[in-house]
């Protein structure tokens, strides 16, 4: 199995020599192979975007757009409906890890359990899960074998922890 | 009965240069994961130093089952002395020749 991750870092990096050393097949970098977002006004069907919202319908709205690839819930609340529109249009929800090992406003514990309930819920609702590390700066980038350590933590079983580290491929 | 505990050895690549051969920088690495891991689960692994290859690759050696629990400590880990860092475990290895044979193949 093939794994990926994609990561927003602010300093220039050679992506490719360091994805072979962490075990990933490829890094995706965030404003090269696909854009973040805030807000769905104005995304075209070009290009590969993920939107990030605190707000449940602006996420679902962007699940309606084919260029969108995957959510991320900033706020770490999804409700079954939200999960089974996910499932149903095939978008993924997309869970950053730097928010659990760097955390910034939020203290580390709480980021754990905001991204394990979000992860069991979308388990449950059998929906898309691409675990990242979305990191913004190399320190905190993960090897593969550690993201699926972390998969596991936030309680994913050996074989949903590979499918949420090679989901990302297919999509981008 | 004594019995020798099996090691397994991990290499470890870090964002920026440590050097562990510094007494100091070691032992703060060790009391993070101690922080990281808890009393129990550190003394299981029973985490070491074994060898530094380059500034930022060194190989760390613990207690045979315990490597997946050092990956996961490693990753909460982001401060080393004053200065923010980043840890990855790269390859396993039952030997430190097989990551140094590791080390070359993917560093050159």
């Amino acid at each position: 199995m093939q794994f990926f991750d994609i990561v927003a870092l602010k300093e220039t990096a050679d992506l490719e020599p360091l994805a072979r050393r962490l075990g990933y097949r490829r890094i995706f970098a965030l404003g090269k192979d696909a854009e973040i977002v805030g807000d769905v006004r104005g995304l075209g069907e070009n290009g590969r975007f993920i939107v990030r919202s605190k707000d449940n319908e602006t996420l679902l709205k962007a699940m309606r757009i084919n260029s969108v690839v995957g959510v991320v819930v900033e706020d770490g609340k999804a409700e079954g409906k939200f999960i089974e529109e996910l499932r149903s249009r095939g978008k993924l929800l997309i869970v950053p890890v730097a928010g659990i090992t760097c955390p910034l406003a939020e203290g580390r514990m709480r980021a754990l359990y905001r991204a394990k309930t979000l992860i069991r819920s979308a388990l449950r609702g059998k929906a898309g899960i691409a675990l990242v590390t979305l990191a913004e700066g190399r320190d905190c980038l993960l090897s593969r074998t550690q993201m699926q350590e972390m998969a596991k933590l936030l309680g994913a079983d050996d074989r949903a922890a590979d499918a949420m580290l090679n989901s990302l491929g297919d999509a981008i | 009965m004594i019995f020798k505990r099996k090691l397994r050895y991990v290499l470890v690549e870090a964002s920026r240069s440590v050097n562990l051969g510094d007494e100091r920088e070691e032992r703060d690495l060790r009391s993070r994961l101690h922080g990281v891991m808890g009393e129990a689960a550190y003394f299981r692994a029973n985490p070491r130093t074994a060898a530094q290859l380059s500034e930022s690759v060194f190989i760390i050696s613990v207690n045979r089952g315990c490597e997946k629990d050092l990956g996961l400590a490693l990753s909460f880990v982001k401060t080393l002395g004053s200065e923010s860092v980043g840890f990855w475990t790269i390859k396993t290895s039952g030997t430190v020749k097989g990551l140094k044979a590791q080390f070359k193949k993917l560093y050159g």
